[in-house]
């Protein structure tokens, strides 16, 4: 997984086009991007589409939140499809367990408060949570800060998903770029993201999926790399480390290399190997 | 009219309801002579499905597949208290 495009769930167009786009994921949105008046209509929309949907694999629809008059909708609605997960919106500790006591499904809970990032911990525990995603706009405006081009008011949250996901074996999705019109300022988010250690990351406009994709893939040059470095492990079998053009090659490089030949596979790099 | 529900977007239509004697239908389209019957065969078959008989149904359509159309009559029944 490394994107997760958000499209209205009330917007026919949006939704039936939704997989030209070609992130890994579709955020199908029944929260912000609803209007009070349509979240009735959003809701049937979604379901019709569901019903005719046959990538619901790659579906996630982001309900209304616990505290809204729309949650049991929502969740009700949804107890007929097979979906990949229900996103779930100003999400803590409390909140997972809440919903725990009436559904089973796969979760991503959306870190949003300055709450959840002290429970992000407790959060990569549950068993039904598989990724996080941190929602920086609205986390900024409950730590009263202001968001920035350097997202620098967000370093301690996204180092702290980084990690916590890491160790838990869940998927750490960054805050979407607020910038769908500059796409520098979005590979550049992206590019930072993939650096501190964060695995995937929200869009909110199709321009931006293709960057983030690029940015978040193994390149082939890493992938070729990292087919001889495995070539050369065969060759100096039963040794702990060797030399490789004269850099040491041992477990954690061993390892990367592994981790991106199975990504380049992923991909069909196949054919870069020469 | 008891209620309405869609919008005049593209792939979208808009569905306006009224009491009537009889169910009917009233369909402003540019593709009638294309997908008419087969929105008339949607609209129908919905309101068989909830047993309703007396409903004047409007749809300003600018493209909708079947499963919009079926969404926007659904929540403008819902909202006009139909079922």
């Amino acid at each position: 997984m490394r994107t997760l495009l958000f499209v209205p769930g009330d917007n026919p167009s949006m939704l039936q086009n939704s997989p030209v786009f070609e992130s890994d994921l579709i955020i199908i949105d029944l929260e912000d991007a609803v209007s009070i008046d349509n979240k009735d209509a959003a809701r049937n929309l979604v379901k019709e589409f569901l019903n005719i949907c046959n990538y619901k694999d790659r579906i996630v629809v982001r309900i209304n939140s616990l505290d809204s008059e729309y949650y049991h909708k929502d969740l009700e609605m949804l107890s007929d499809f097979d979906i990949f997960a229900i996103m779930l919106p100003k999400a803590t500790e409390s909140v997972i367990t809440e919903f725990n006591k009436l559904y089973t499904s796969k979760l991503i809970p959306i870190v949003e408060s300055c709450i959840a990032v002290t429970e992000i911990e407790k959060l990569v525990k549950f068993n039904n949570v598989c990724a996080i995603l941190l929602g920086a706009e609205d986390l900024a405006c409950d730590l009263e800060v202001e968001r920035s081009e350097d997202s620098i008011e967000i370093l301690y949250p996204r180092q702290l998903l980084s990690y916590y996901c890491k160790a838990y074996n869940k998927i750490a999705i960054d805050t979407p770029c607020t910038n769908a019109s500059n796409m520098e300022v979005v590979r550049r988010d992206a590019k930072f993201a993939k650096k501190i250690g964060l695995k995937a990351k929200a869009c909110i406009h199709p321009n931006q999926v293709p960057i983030i994709n690029e940015v978040f893939s193994v390149t082939k040059k890493e992938f070729v790399e990292a087919l001889r470095v495995l070539k050369a492990v065969e060759m100096n079998k039963g040794k702990g480390a060797f030399s490789l053009d004269g850099k040491m090659v041992d477990e954690p490089i061993i390892k990367r290399a592994r981790r991106h030949v199975e990504q380049g596979l992923l991909l069909g790099m196949e054919d870069s190997y020469e | 009219m008891l209620s309405m529900a869609g919008s005049i977007e593209s792939c979208d239509c808009l569905v306006t309801i009224y009491k009537s004697n009889e169910n009917e239908l009233v369909l402003n389209t540019e593709m009638f002579a294309q997908y008419g019957k087969q929105i008339k065969t949607v609209v129908f078959e919905l309101l068989e499905s909830y047993n309703i008989k007396n409903i004047k149904v409007v749809i300003d359509d600018k493209g909708a597949l079947d499963y919009t159309i079926k969404a926007r009559l659904t929540t403008a029944l819902q909202r006009g208290g139909v079922i």
